[in-house]
This record gives C-alpha cells, sequence and structure tokens, in this order.
C-alpha cells in the first residue's frame, strides 16, 4: 500500500541574507510567527524587510500598526534602507494603524479590524507591529483569558486567509517560558542587544518552528543600510563536504621544511604556527600562499594588524610577488580590523572570498589580532569560535595556515596562549634559543596528525629569500627551555656553532 | 519658505482645483481647504491613526497659521476636525509673497510638505490615492528639491 502524499509547505525567502539557512531554508508559507525582543534590537526592521521581499501585487502585505512606534516616524527611518522598494507602497504594501481600536482596549474589535482589512486586501504577508501593546491594553481589564482567545481566532484566522503573519511584541525572558501566545505561534524568533564595551553586538535564536528543523543556537546579527543580515553558525556551509577523503600532501613552500613534514601537510589541513614576534610566522605565511599560487591554488589571506600594502611589500622584500596575483583576482586580501566583529561575520567575508577566488588555500594571520577585532563579548568563547570557523574552511576543502604569537618563556615549549592546539592538524612551533650570548631561531614539527614527521629541533634563519632551514641542534639539550647547553662533548657543539655562524 | 513646502505646491493647488470641482460654489478656498483635509483624515487615520493625523494637522495648521492671519481662527477639535465660525466672513489676509499660494493651498501644502518629510513621496501619493481613488496623481510632478 503506498503512502499517502504528505502536504507540501513552501518555504519563503526571507529577502535577509543568511536568515533562510538558520530557518532550514526558509520560513513556512501561512505560518503564524512572533518576532520577540528587547527595544532597538530590529524587530520592525526584520519584519519589514521580510514584507518587502515577499509582497507582489498579487499577494500584497498588511502592516498593522498598534500603540509601538508611531507609523510617521517609523516609516521616516525604515524608508532609508535598500531593501525599502517605494514602488511597492503604491499598491503592495499597506500601512494601517490600529490604535484607537487598542486604547480601548477593546480586542474583538481590533479583530474585527484586522479581518476587515485581510478580506478586502487579501494579503500574503500580514504583520501586527507592536503586538505587546494589546497585551497591555487587556491587562489593564484582567482579560488574560481575552487575550489567549483572541490570538487563537487571529492565527485561526490569517492561516485560513492564507496569509503568513508576523506579531512584533518586546518580551522579556522570563515570559517566554510560559506566556500562553507562544504555544499558538509555529515561529517563535528572538532577537537581541547588548552592548559590550564600546561594541553593539546583535544576537538571533529561533526558539521554535514547526515543520522544519533550524539551525539551533544564537547567531550573530548586523544592520547595515542594506537591512539586517544573519550569520548562520554554520557560516552558509551546512551543505558542504570535504571534497576529498584522501588528501594529497602540498607544499607549505619552503622545500626543506616540506621535508620535515614528510613531503608537505595534507590538502585540506589545519596548519598552526606557532612563536614570538619576529620569528618568521607571517613569512611562512607568505611562502604558503606564494606556493599555492605558483601551482594555481588560489589564497586568501585574512590579515587583522598589517594593512594589505605592508603585508604584500614584506613578501616582495623576500623576491615573492603577490601583487600581481591579487591583481588577477587570484588573491584576496582581507584586512579585519574594526573592533566589533564577530568569529561568524570574519567567517562569511572569508566564505566569500573563497568563493570568489576559487581558494585552496588559506592564511589567518594572526588569531591574536583575530580576537582583538572581535567585540569583547565574542571573545569569551574565542576557542569555541575558532574550532567553528576552521572546522567550517577545512569543510571547504581549502587547508588554512594560521598564525598565533606566544610569548617565549625560558622554562617552557608552550604551544599558544589559546589552548587550541587541538583545532590544528599540524603544529609548527618556531622560538628563540640563547646560545653563547645569541638569539637564534629553532623551528620543530611537534604536531601532524596522520604522518611521520621529523622529532628534531632545526635552526632556521630568515634571508632575503625568506625561511631558511639549517641543521638541526643536535648537540644540545633542553632546547625547548630556551637556553639549552651542549651536551658532554662540548667540543662538537662548539664547532657546530662556529659552523652555523659562519654562513 | 522650506523646501519641502516648495516642492508640493502645485499639488497642493491641485488638490484644491479638485475640491472645487466637486464641491458647491461660493465656498472660499480657506473652505475648500478644510474640505481637503478632511477629505485625507481618513486615510490618514488609517495609516497613522487619529493621534497620528491630529498631530500632524496640528503642526501644518501652526506653521500656516504664521503666513495666514485667517488660519488663526481655525482651531482643530479633538476628533480631527477643523472648525472656524468665522470662515464663512474670512477675507484673504496672506502675509507671505509668494503668488503661488493663496491661503486655502497654504494649510495643504503645509500637510503635504509634513507627509513628504516624514514617510516620503510615494507614500504620501498612495494615501492621496485613497482619498481620491479615480484621481491619477501618478504622473504629478513634485517639484524636487534640487530644482528649487
Amino acid at each position: 500500500m503506498s503512502k499517502p502524499n504528505k502536504v507540501t509547505i513552501r518555504k519563503l525567502l526571507t529577502g535577509v541574507p543568511g536568515l533562510d539557512e538558520v530557518f532550514g531554508g526558509g520560513l513556512p508559507e501561512y505560518s503564524f510567527n512572533i518576532i520577540g525582543g528587547t527595544p532597538g534590537c530590529g524587530k520592525t526592521t526584520l519584519a519589514h524587510q521580510i514584507m518587502f521581499a515577499n509582497a507582489t501585487p498579487e499577494r500584497p502585505a498588511i502592516y498593522f500598526t498598534v500603540l509601538g512606534e508611531p507609523a510617521f516616524k517609523m516609516l521616516r527611518y525604515q524608508q532609508q534602507y535598500e531593501f525599502f522598494d517605494q514602488e511597492k507602497l503604491k499598491s503592495t504594501i499597506r500601512f494601517i494603524n490600529l490604535s484607537k481600536f487598542a486604547l480601548e482596549g477593546d480586542l474583538n474589535s481590533v479583530l474585527d479590524e484586522i479581518i476587515k482589512e485581510v478580506g478586502s486586501f487579501s494579503p500574503g504577508i500580514v504583520v501586527v507591529d507592536s503586538f505587546r501593546t494589546m497585551k497591555w491594553s487587556t491587562q489593564s481589564g484582567d482579560t488574560t483569558g481575552e487575550l489567549q482567545a483572541f490570538v487563537q481566532k487571529l492565527a485561526l484566522y490569517l492561516t485560513s486567509w492564507q496569509a503568513t503573519t508576523f506579531l512584533i511584541g518586546e518580551y522579556s525572558d522570563k515570559e517566554i517560558q510560559n506566556h500562553p501566545i507562544f504555544t499558538v505561534a509555529d515561529g517563535l524568533f528572538w532577537l537581541y542587544q547588548k552592548a559590550e564595551g564600546n561594541s553593539i553586538v546583535r544576537k538571533m535564536q529561533v526558539m521554535k518552528l514547526r515543520g522544519q528543523a533550524s539551525i539551533p543556537g544564537i547567531h550573530t546579527v548586523r544592520i547595515t543600510d542594506s537591512g539586517m543580515q544573519i550569520f548562520p553558525r554554520t557560516f552558509g556551509l551546512i551543505n558542504q563536504h570535504k571534497p576529498n577523503p584522501a588528501p594529497k600532501r602540498i607544499s607549505i613552500g619552503v622545500p626543506s621544511l616540506d621535508a620535515l613534514m614528510g613531503g608537505g601537510i595534507h590538502e585540506g589541513n589545519s596548519v598552526l604556527v606557532s612563536g614570538p614576534s619576529g620569528a618568521g610566522k607571517s613569512i611562512l605565511g607568505v611562502h604558503f600562499i606564494a606556493k599555492g599560487l605558483q601551482v594555481g591554488e588560489p589564497g586568501v589571506i585574512a590579515i587583522f594588524e598589517e594593512t594589505p600594502g605592508t603585508y604584500l611589500r614584506h613578501a616582495s622584500q623576500i623576491g615573492l610577488d603577490l601583487s600581481t596575483h591579487k591583481k588577477a583576482g587570484k588573491l584576496e586580501i582581507i584586512y579585519l580590523r574594526p573592533l566589533d566583529l564577530s568569529v561568524d561575520e570574519t567567517l562569511h567575508d572569508i566564505a566569500e572570498a573563497v568563493a570568489r577566488t576559487g581558494a585552496k588555500r588559506i592564511v589567518l594571520d594572526s588569531l591574536a589580532g583575530f580576537e582583538m577585532a572581535l567585540a569583547p563579548g565574542f571573545r569569551t568563547d574565542f576557542r569555541e569560535s575558532l574550532y567553528r570557523m576552521i572546522s567550517a574552511l577545512t569543510k571547504l576543502g581549502v587547508t588554512v595556515l594560521s598564525t598565533i604569537e606566544t610569548q617565549d618563556k625560558f622554562d617552557s615549549f608552550g604551544l599558544s596562549n589559546y589552548n587550541i592546539s587541538f583545532l590544528s592538524d599540524s603544529i609548527i612551533r618556531l622560538r628563540y634559543v640563547s646560545i653563547r650570548g645569541r638569539l637564534r631561531k629553532l623551528l620543530a614539527i611537534v604536531k601532524m596528525r596522520g604522518s611521520a614527521h621529523s622529532n628534531d629541533m632545526y635552526e632556521y634563519r630568515i634571508t632575503e629569500t625568506g625561511i631558511k632551514i639549517e641543521k638541526p641542534f643536535n648537540n644540545y639539550r633542553g632546547l625547548t627551555s630556551g637556553i639549552p647547553a651542549p651536551w658532554d662533548n662540548s667540543e662538537e657543539s662548539d664547532a657546530d656553532d662556529q659552523e652555523n655562524e659562519s654562513e | 519658505m522650506n523646501l519641502a513646502l516648495h516642492s508640493v505646491q502645485g499639488l497642493a493647488h491641485k488638490l484644491l482645483l479638485l475640491e472645487r470641482s466637486t464641491i458647491a460654489s461660493g465656498l472660499t478656498d480657506i473652505q475648500l481647504s478644510l474640505s481637503v483635509c478632511a477629505k485625507l483624515q481618513i486615510p490618514l487615520t488609517r495609516f497613522a491613526g487619529p493621534v497620528g493625523f491630529s498631530s500632524l494637522l496640528s503642526r501644518a495648521l501652526a506653521s500656516a497659521s504664521v503666513d495666514s492671519q485667517s488660519l488663526q481662527n481655525i482651531d482643530l477639535g479633538p476628533d480631527g476636525v477643523l472648525r472656524s465660525s468665522e470662515v464663512s466672513n474670512i477675507m484673504p489676509t496672506l502675509n507671505h509673497a509668494d503668488p503661488n499660494l493663496n491661503e486655502g493651498s497654504l494649510l495643504i501644502a503645509h500637510l503635504l510638505a509634513l507627509l513628504k518629510t516624514f514617510i516620503g513621496e510615494q507614500l504620501m501619493i498612495t494615501l492621496l490615492s485613497d482619498a481620491w481613488p479615480n484621481v491619477s496623481f501618478d504622473k504629478v510632478e513634485l517639484d524636487t528639491e534640487e530644482k528649487s
């Protein structure tokens, strides 16, 4: 016996970048939704943006204003957004004020008025803003039950009339738990706004959405002249999968370092280069990107400290021309320095650059600068965010090289200040060692997931052609402390030192 | 004169003429302008609520009254209706020098200028179309601020 066909729920595209992905493909048509949140968090803007995206001459929209923001003022500001299509005001979108009925606290009159307008205009989208104010009106008359009945009738009527509905209201988190009207809603969308230091952080959450799997968790929101944009926690990569289950080895751009790493790094892996200031982390990143460009693999560099011009200059100083590739569109340098970014927004920019260039290699230089570019609230979960970000990037099949500055201590061999080594498939540690009154540079492959690698600690130098790997510091003990001492056969150590110094 | 007011003069005059063509002769321009405002009350109240309409109209009246002594005799009632017992006896007492604005269109122009300032031309035209459904305002050319 064949199964009967189930009802197909069409999904409306919201017109809000990123939101359809959060909803699980769009907003269910004819759903009855509540947009909640504190004042100023963007509820009205979100409703307007969805309305303007979906209102058509055939299925127009009605925006009911109740006792919230006056219509004149609201529209004065809303029409500054790019999504506000003046043409749609002619006959596609109607604004109707219900304050007269709401002030009287007569919910039946409000309902009758909505029914009358919906009946005559047959809208596909209905917004009631601000719905919370109607609650206040009825509470004064102790009519909580009346409110619930009103919402149920409203939901039934608007759904029957094939309208997708949004009620906008200001509710506290406490009210979300047990307010009766929330049980009626098919969708509950919450917006948050919080001042953190000098930054404003906006977030949103889908608390409930019947009939489809939305992305759980709290997503970053930004409001610009274009309107609202959501940055899903999944970074827009929800259906992306690592394309190559058995990755090949790729060169990091320094052949002698490739040799130490068993022939190169695995494509699609994450490599962490950790070391103190001036150790050459960025130069290694330049080698990595330049090598990719040389073999036809486009790249993206996300820098948080230096400017793109400085970065290109440093590359040219070691004989690597990145500018030509940048002009050819094979390399993008993303310079991010604002102090109110979220990881999600950053990755969104990087993912777009990857899509534009077809990048196979990414450099994040550096994670410390990245952390500084984030709003304070996003720094608290920096590790978790990094994990999501690097996982998402490597899912794209690109190889990620991140740099991180460590403060060298002369009694330990720390990998980073963030305890993030678990994020990386490979870790290259750079550090200074003090030998015979000179700071010399040491490189070690600390970790390489799924691959044999050299366990020796090598001396390296930064030359006019970039990083050059020298001999291993085989004759010293205590190298990880930064203050090594020669093994017992000190004569051999001295001879080795003199050989290196003479080069 | 503010730029928004300048840009809606032609439209204000058009509304006054429309009203003159549909209402019995013998009414003064100011009486016609009150009739125009009464017609706008319906769509504007629907759009912004009775308080929204009244507040906008009271502002328009106050601004227009600066240039017209006759308009100073008009009051806005709590129901959003403009009234004056002296209207029928009002003689023109326009203070400003712009010949394009008579006292009647002055009040309308101030109301339209406020609408244009707050909600923009397109929505204003939509609301006018609600009040005069048989009149096409699509081809109404408002003087742009650049022109002025």
